[in-house]
């Protein structure tokens, strides 16, 4: 069984859409395409439950995973500079940085 | 002139607007359960948060006045006039708990035979019954991978020896302490060296144990329940393992100190209706906790179809009903705990990482230890060298006697192993707030999924560790003697 469901793309992001794919591949596998100003998403229920109370179980959980996703896109974005800001400080003055420098200056 | 800020002060600075201006720091969040998310800091520490709330907190319409923004800026999920040192700190928090990654490899094992005197059909590490010469490590192969142990720039190294039953080649263990004492005396810098012998202790003496006091060598065995289960699980000629596993470890702790013996068992499919006889097993013998650990997709354990025997969530059930169990004792007054839950919770409620191999991120093959296997192969873990005697040397990394130290451990298949290790970057990993508790465990991803990375979703060791961390955080948030308890087991 298939089923199409279609994302208006001012408002959700390719990759949220993948990634929510991914995380249930073990029951569904979606093809996304971009059809205009939507992501048109072809689902094929992979899983061993295929009554139609499981297929729209599953589709609830696919549309909350997108949400999930979409908002795990956008908290990214707004706190990327903080977070390399941090990762940069955590190890700055661990000296792996320096052997790094060194070894590419050897090669 | 009041001697006192005025309310609004205490929120966010605001006059009238009790919504003030914040800052997101970096998250992440995962569903807890229906209505909850757990949400956790780049420093790994986490807070509860309802999925409506969330959202309010990720628009920046979450008030300042709520109990909830109060947590998150205490630990650090955003960051507002009153809390500019929020990422300092988190930097510092993440610094400490990565610091380990520094110390480069610490566990050294040593394979000092392959026999063993026991028939473990769920043996991992496809023991073998006879000839010494073929099985047993040689004195050349174990001076020249002590010499690489002690290249290791870690301060403090841990040697331990395993097998098939290590104290079948205890000559070789004995002159593999010795030298080892004797290479660190000439360092620049003296190693703290740590010695443990993983034994079944069938075999052990006076002697060994003298020996073994000497050089404050500790000692870890193998108990698997009580007497019946025991037995059935690791069969030996004259039916007596457990008797030999109890006598010796009365004896190692009469020699050693009782704080010198530990144990570890292995779940198999008969032993999964007995958990809580197991964990009685342990406080007769007056051990203070246990390691409730599954059977792993190796050697015999494969062969002898003992690993398919029961599923994950089969196992997670005896997990769970053990770490109820064991809380139930604790209320009753009987200190006891779960070491595997254990390590997890200091990864959960404090900053330090306890280093556990499985949940390392990078993988802590190579990095946190590597295996001298009795042939002279150098292997990137434990359940390397197992998967090497099912015929797979993926995770060969070469041998003592033919390669450096430089080229061992920076093998080309050890950094590929690595570099796709990192949690934080590998596929549904890098969106899990339960990443920081996790780890990697490419062995087992490319043993069961042909992949170093694996399948998140049909991953058995996701499956297992989500299912706990969730299992731990929701026991701990709806139980307050367990949060208590769960608090001293982190510490």
């Amino acid at each position: 069984m298939k089923v199409t469901l279609q994302f208006d793309t001012e408002i959700y992001s390719c990759l949220a859409i993948e990634k929510a794919c991914y995380r249930l591949s073990d029951v569904l596998a979606g093809v996304v395409k971009k059809v205009g100003n939507q992501y048109s998403v072809e689902i094929t229920f992979t899983g061993k439950e295929k009554s139609e109370e499981g297929i729209q179980s599953t589709l609830s959980r696919l549309k909350n995973e997108i949400l999930d996703q979409n908002l795990r896109e956008k908290i990214k974005a707004e706190t990327e500079s903080t977070r390399n800001l941090i990762l940069a400080y955590a190890f700055s003055r661990t000296g792996l940085i320096a052997n790094l420098n060194t070894t590419a200056t050897n090669e | 002139m009041s001697k006192f800020q005025p309310l609004n002060f205490y929120n966010g600075g605001q006059r009238s607007d009790p919504i003030s201006e914040y800052t997101l720091l970096p998250f992440r969040f995962s569903e807890l359960d229906d209505s909850r998310y757990v949400v956790t800091n780049i420093a790994g520490e986490y807070l509860i948060v309802g999925k409506l709330e969330l959202h309010s907190f990720a628009n920046h319409t979450l008030q300042s006045t709520s109990p909830l923004y109060i947590d998150l800026r205490a630990r650090h999920f955003l960051t507002d006039a009153q809390s500019q040192m929020a990422p300092d700190l988190l930097a510092i928090k993440l610094r400490t708990r990565n610091e380990r990654i520094a110390d480069f490899t610490s566990l050294h094992i040593f394979v000092v035979t392959l026999r063993c005197e026991h028939s473990c059909p769920y043996c991992q590490v496809s023991r073998q019954s006879e000839d010494k010469g073929t099985f047993d490590m040689s004195v050349a192969h174990a001076n020249a991978s002590l010499a690489l142990a002690m290249r290791s720039p870690t301060k403090n190294l841990k040697i331990e020896f395993q097998g098939g039953e290590s104290l079948l080649n205890f000559e070789l263990i004995q002159h593999i302490v010795e030298e080892a004492m004797r290479i660190n005396k000439s360092l620049p810098s003296v190693k703290n060296i740590g010695f443990v012998i993983a034994t079944n202790l069938a075999v052990v003496t006076n002697e060994i144990l003298d020996f073994c006091k000497l050089h404050d060598v500790v000692i870890s065995t193998s108990l698997d329940g009580p007497k019946e289960l025991h037995n059935k699980n690791r069969p030996r000629s004259g039916h007596d393992s457990y008797q030999r596993a109890i006598a010796g470890i009365a004896l190692a702790r009469d020699v050693l100190g009782r704080d010198k013996v530990s144990a570890l068992m292995t779940t198999t499919e008969v032993g999964l209706n007995q958990v809580e006889e197991i964990i009685d097993e342990y406080i007769d013998q007056n051990f203070n906790g246990i390691f409730l650990r599954p059977l792993s997709p190796y050697g015999f354990a494969i062969k002898t179809k003992f690993y398919r025997a029961y599923n994950t969530q089969r196992w997670l059930d005896f997990y769970i009903k053990g770490i109820e169990y064991i809380i139930e004792l604790n209320r009753q007054g009987v200190e006891f705990r779960e070491h595997y839950a254990a390590t997890i919770l200091t990864k959960m409620l404090t900053s330090s990482d306890p280093g556990y191999v499985d949940l390392m991120s990078p993988a802590g093959i190579g990095i946190g230890a590597v295996v001298y296997n009795y042939d002279g192969s150098v292997y990137a873990s434990d359940e390397a060298r197992m998967l090497a005697e099912m015929g797979d040397h993926k995770f060969k990394l070469g041998h003592v006697l033919e390669n450096t130290y430089e080229e061992i451990f920076l093998n080309e298949t050890m950094l590929e192993a690595l570099e796709d290790s990192f949690a934080q970057s590998a596929p549904m990993c890098t969106d899990c707030a339960y990443e920081p508790f996790c780890g990697s465990d490419p062995v087992f991803h490319w043993g069961q999924h042909g992949d170093l990375v694996g399948r998140k979703p049909d991953s058995e060791f996701c499956q297992r560790n989500m299912s706990i961390f969730k299992y731990l955080i929701d026991r701990m948030e709806s139980d307050k003697f367990v949060r208590k308890l769960f608090m001293k087991w982190a510490n």
